[in-house]
């Protein structure tokens, strides 16, 4: 197979590579905020039930959690596995990222002096405004160099999707290669995953620096 | 216009407060000295809701509104200056944007700082941070301002110019109530002085019946300042 051919191939395949990543973040990122206050929370119960999840989906790969959302419906309760493979896999990394992003989230958070909630607190803010005003921007600029690395992770782990068989670069890509016995497609694949992750780079740079306005 | 009785606080088995009552007058100004870990900033923490007393009462009569002024600024690093000022003013009291903005840069003009107003915290010193922090506090239009040792974070040539501000607040006719070790300012400025030892008030009244006072433990507190 020529070259360009394979890499049009696979190149169709970019946009569920895609889907998966902006999804991904679009969940996980809202998503970790919440489960960050969860297991933040003054309640025992509350902050133990979603330690004990956190660590479960940082304590198992993420290959399993895939797997596990895509099939464990059929396995348990017979139902049949949709044939758009998109939805189970963003909501295995969706969970997945969420709980690595909630970790990032509660270091941030916890990173803050109490004197900024005493101010606040003093100068009469809602907790609510306490949190989205003062907190919460402060809580972003000091993790976004940890999140830009789990971006630049979330990129390649998109890969992963191969495993259920979704019809993602990767995953073409692998097909190519047996079909051809050929090393090529991951050649390709490697160049396309790492021109991706110059451009996260580029972008998180630039979003570090329009928060570089203050220290 | 505060009135603070038989506040009582614990952390623990450390009896921080015992049995203190406190009154302030409207406009009044008053001092709170001491050695080390008497309870003073607990005693300003509790007054300003930080910390809920065991038991007493705190009662802010006709509904007056304080500020409080720390130690340590804590500014929002991401506000600049006028930010700083005028966000809960808008936020929290609901006032006109046009108006905050004006009110706020008229008291930084009174902290010698309107030309700062766009600056970050972070680019100025220490004395302007606490500048910017006691115009936040103002800008909420408090019947009582209190500080908590507004000068100890500070070095000993930005001390002056932060002191030299708030004297010149006296005249607004703002209650203030000053946790401090600067005794000549404290003696200069207040219209009472109370001295706190072991969680206790030991001693009150104006500055000359506190700076001469009989009372043995007040006498030995003063002779560690030399200065006066
Ligand atoms: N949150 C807390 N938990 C436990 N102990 C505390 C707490 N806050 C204060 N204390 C203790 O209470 C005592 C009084 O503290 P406080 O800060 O009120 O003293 P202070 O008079 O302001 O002293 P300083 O002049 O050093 O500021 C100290 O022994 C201190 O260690
Ligand atoms: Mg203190």
């Amino acid at each position: 197979m020529p070259l360009t051919t394979m890499i049009l191939k696979m190149g169709e395949g970019l946009g569920n590579t895609c889907s998966i990543f902006i999804l991904t973040l679009l969940f996980s990122l809202p998503l970790g905020l919440l489960v960050a206050l969860l297991r933040m929370s003054k309640s025992k119960i509350i902050s133990g039930i979603t330690r004990f999840f956190i660590s479960i989906l940082r304590g198992t790969p993420l290959m399993l959690q895939l797997i596990a959302v895509t099939y464990g419906p059929y396995y348990l309760f017979g139902l049949t596995v949709s044939r758009n493979k998109l939805i189970p896999v963003v909501i295995a990394f969706a969970i997945n990222y969420a709980a690595y992003f909630a970790e990032i989230y509660r270091g941030g958070i916890e990173s803050i002096p109490q004197g900024q909630y005493e101010a606040a607190k003093v100068l009469g803010y809602s907790k609510f405004q306490t949190f989205f005003r003062i907190i919460l921007p402060q809580v972003i600029k000091r993790i976004m160099p940890s999140v830009t690395n789990e971006i630049v992770t979330l990129v390649k782990d998109t890969s992963l999707a191969f495993t259920v068989s979704f019809q993602e670069m990767f995953t073409i890509g692998k097909q190519i290669a047996n079909s051809q016995t050929s090393f090529m497609p991951f050649l390709v694949a490697g160049v396309f995953y790492y021109i991706m992750n110059a451009v996260v780079d580029f972008g998180m740079g630039k979003v570090e620096n329009k928060l570089d306005y203050y220290k | 216009m505060l009135e603070m009785n038989n506040i009582e606080k614990s952390f623990g088995e450390l009896e921080v407060l015992k049995d203190i009552s406190i009154r302030v007058d409207k406009g009044e100004i008053v001092s709170i000295i001491g050695p080390s870990g008497s309870g003073k900033s607990t005693l300003l923490r509790c007054a300003t809701g930080l910390e809920t007393a065991d038991s007493g009462e705190i009662i802010y009569e006709d509904g007056a509104s304080f500020g409080l002024v720390f130690q340590n600024f804590n500014l929002f690093p991401h506000y600049s200056v006028l930010q700083n000022v005028m966000d809960a003013p808008v936020k929290v009291m609901k006032k006109d944007k046009a108006v905050a903005k004006e009110e706020a840069l008229k008291w930084l003009d009174k902290m010698g700082l309107k030309d700062r107003a766009d600056a970050y915290p972070y680019q100025l010193s220490g004395g302007q941070q606490q500048r910017v922090a006691i115009a936040r506090a103002l800008a909420k239009d408090p019947d009582i301002l209190f500080f908590d040792e507004p000068t100890s974070a500070l070095d000993p040539e930005l001390t002056g110019e932060v002191l030299k501000v708030i004297k010149s607040l006296a005249d607004l006719h703002i209650a203030m109530v000053i946790v401090t070790h600067e005794m000549a300012f404290a003696k200069d400025i207040s219209d009472r002085v109370i001295f706190m030892d072991k969680g206790v008030i030991v001693d009150q009244g104006t500055p000359e019946e506190v700076f001469g006072s009989d009372n043995q433990r007040t006498k030995d507190f003063l002779g560690r300042y030399n200065n006066i």
